[in-house]
């Protein structure tokens, strides 16, 4: 089992590497959001109010979370490309079990998923300070960030199977898929924050991951938050990922 | 000793009530054959091979192979066997030698055992100097090679083929044959499928002869030609042939079968040269004119069109 996931995640952790575009979007694509959106911003921000967060700690988390979510559409790309070069059938006739053939497909992207978090926070306390931006500070909570973390990639695990479970084609995981992953990025707080939204769609906004994850970073960035805090957004964050992933199994086509 | 693989009565339907793609195939393999699956696109073979293979689970009717049952015990059967898709199943990306890494480890190879089988069957394909190639860059024949390289890696005891000759030249065409025949020298049993009656004739030891999902006829391919006599005459005219015509054609002496064709009779006779004059009489007194006149030695192709009126490729 163990060695069949790693076996499986080697590979994709390969493929992904001579893959260009995909490593673009997940990494450059966020990195550029957050400097351009920072220095563009500033001014909107205003000066530093406790407990709400300035013009950084609003846009590392929240970028890094439309990235990590741009991962949904490469599980379910991976997955679709196994069956179109009939590579999942020869998967599906080597003696290994339908549980550690999926893990395999889920675990790579899971420690992309860390790789970019951890990226973007650098970004946000190396990098932004160099350009004349506030330095993020971690704060003193950093495996409350961790459990953010990996609840909002179980997330975007989860939508990434159902992606490829109900999607035919890879054009529509890319028009599809990119159109539901923006718009739930945008309802989520990410490109404008949810303070600064009426109340009803602050409300809609509470129907994706992404305004949960934000809310809990944000929690643990500029409030103080510990774990215990943020453990009903982790709650809600697993509780997304059980969805989808309940759904996504029910509908996902083996053949 | 009992048969290899043995595979009874196997029904699939795709959809509940729904056409059967496989409906009722049987047959027994033995250890060491090659065993050829022989029919046009659609006819099942595919749909057979996922059935054996334990990829898909039957409508009705059982397989086992190595007194494995496919349903019950897959992980015994998939331990067992080596698959070589019709697609090119490989990863583009990734050099031949990845690739046949990743599914050398999926198979339970590890260390210096993987490491020998892989060079074993980058050189049994001929593609050892170009093992660190990425696929991508490879011929359409040697794509073909390293996808049976990768079915073999984990030395199992029936390899299953499926049209592995598919859109591959000539060349790499003789390559992959000669290369199925020395395995099968070596004590492998293989499971050909295949619409090339030539391919199927030149390596299998029997035939099994496929079409919309049944076996309409299983032997050597020496007995399959030789149930036809010695060869074929079809007769083409412009109208429709009547039952007295046909019966008096089957009486004719030595024939074998007259059945009727689309505007025409096939005629199956030991000396069917001989017969043609009674023929041509026959056709002639019933006032129906002859617009063709077609005699064909016997070749798996006439046994195809016999068994089904279809030709193997359209």
């Amino acid at each position: 089992m163990l060695q069949t996931v790693l076996a499986i995640t080697r590979k994709d952790l390969k493929i992904l590497w001579k893959d260009p575009r995909g490593l673009g979007s997940l990494f450059l694509m966020p990195i550029m959001f957050i400097v351009v959106m920072t220095m563009a911003l500033g001014r909107l921000f205003g000066p530093e109010k406790p407990g709400v967060p300035n013009v950084v700690q609003h846009n590392v988390p929240a970028w890094a979370l439309f990235g990590l979510f741009f991962i949904s559409q490469q599980i379910a790309s991976s997955l679709l490309e196994e069956k179109k070069l009939g590579t999942f059938r020869r998967l599906q006739v080597a003696p290994i079990s339908r549980t550690a053939l999926l893990l395999g497909k889920l675990v790579p992207f899971f420690l992309v998923n860390l790789a970019q978090v951890a990226t973007m926070f650098a970004v946000g306390v190396l990098l932004l300070p160099m350009l004349g931006a506030p330095r993020l500070a971690i704060g003193s909570h950093p495996f409350a960030l961790l459990a953010i973390t990996v609840a909002a990639s179980l997330s975007a695990s989860g939508l990434g199977l159902l992606m490829a479970a109900l999607a035919k084609t890879a054009e529509q995981i890319g028009g599809l898929g990119s159109m539901l992953v923006v718009t739930m990025a945008a309802l989520g707080g990410v490109m404008v924050p949810r303070i600064a939204m009426p109340r009803s769609m602050q409300t809609v906004g509470l129907l994706t991951p992404h305004a949960w994850a934000l809310t809990a970073y944000q929690d643990v960035l500029v409030r103080g938050a510990g774990l215990a805090t943020v453990l009903p957004a982790i709650a809600a964050l697993l509780g997304f990922a059980s969805l989808f992933f309940a759904v996504a199994l029910v509908r996902f086509r083996w053949d | 000793m009992p048969p290899l693989l043995q595979a009874r009565e196997l029904v699939k339907r795709y959809t509940k009530g729904g056409a059967a793609a496989v409906s009722g195939i049987s047959f027994q393999v033995e250890r060491g054959e090659v065993f050829g699956l022989l029919g046009p696109n659609g006819a099942g073979k595919t749909t057979t091979i996922s059935m054996l293979t334990a990829l898909l689970v039957p409508t009705s009717g059982t397989a086992t192979l190595a007194g494995f049952d496919v349903v019950r015990q897959p992980r015994e059967v998939k331990k067992r066997i080596g698959l070589v898709p019709q697609e090119l199943a490989l990863y583009p990306t990734l050099s031949a030698r990845d690739n046949l890494r990743f599914f050398g480890r999926l198979n339970g190879l590890s260390g210096r055992k993987m490491a020998e089988a892989v060079d074993r069957n980058l050189a049994r394909v001929g593609l050892s100097d170009r093992g660190d190639d990425a696929i991508a860059t490879f011929s359409g024949g040697m794509k073909r090679r390293v996808n049976i390289a990768a079915g073999l890696l984990h030395e199992p005891e029936i390899l299953f083929l499926d049209e592995p000759t598919v859109g591959v030249d000539p060349q790499s065409r003789n390559f992959i044959l000669d290369g199925i025949e020395a395995l099968s020298r070596d004590g492998l049993t293989v499971i050909f499928s295949t619409h090339y009656m030539e391919e199927a004739e030149r390596i299998c030891r029997r035939i099994a002869v496929v079409d919309e999902g049944r076996v309409l006829a299983l032997d050597t391919p020496a007995e399959l030609v030789h149930s036809l006599g010695d060869g074929t005459v079809s007769v083409s005219g412009a109208v429709a042939l009547e039952e007295p015509l046909l019966a008096a054609l089957r009486r004719l002496p030595e024939v074998k079968s007259a059945e009727p064709r689309e505007g025409g009779v096939l005629i199956a006779a030991r000396r069917p040269i001989r017969i043609l004059p009674a023929v041509i009489e026959l056709f002639q007194s019933s006032g129906l004119p002859i617009t063709s006149l077609e005699y064909a030695k016997p070749t798996l192709e006439s046994v195809f069109l016999q068994l089904t009126g279809k030709r193997l490729r359209n």
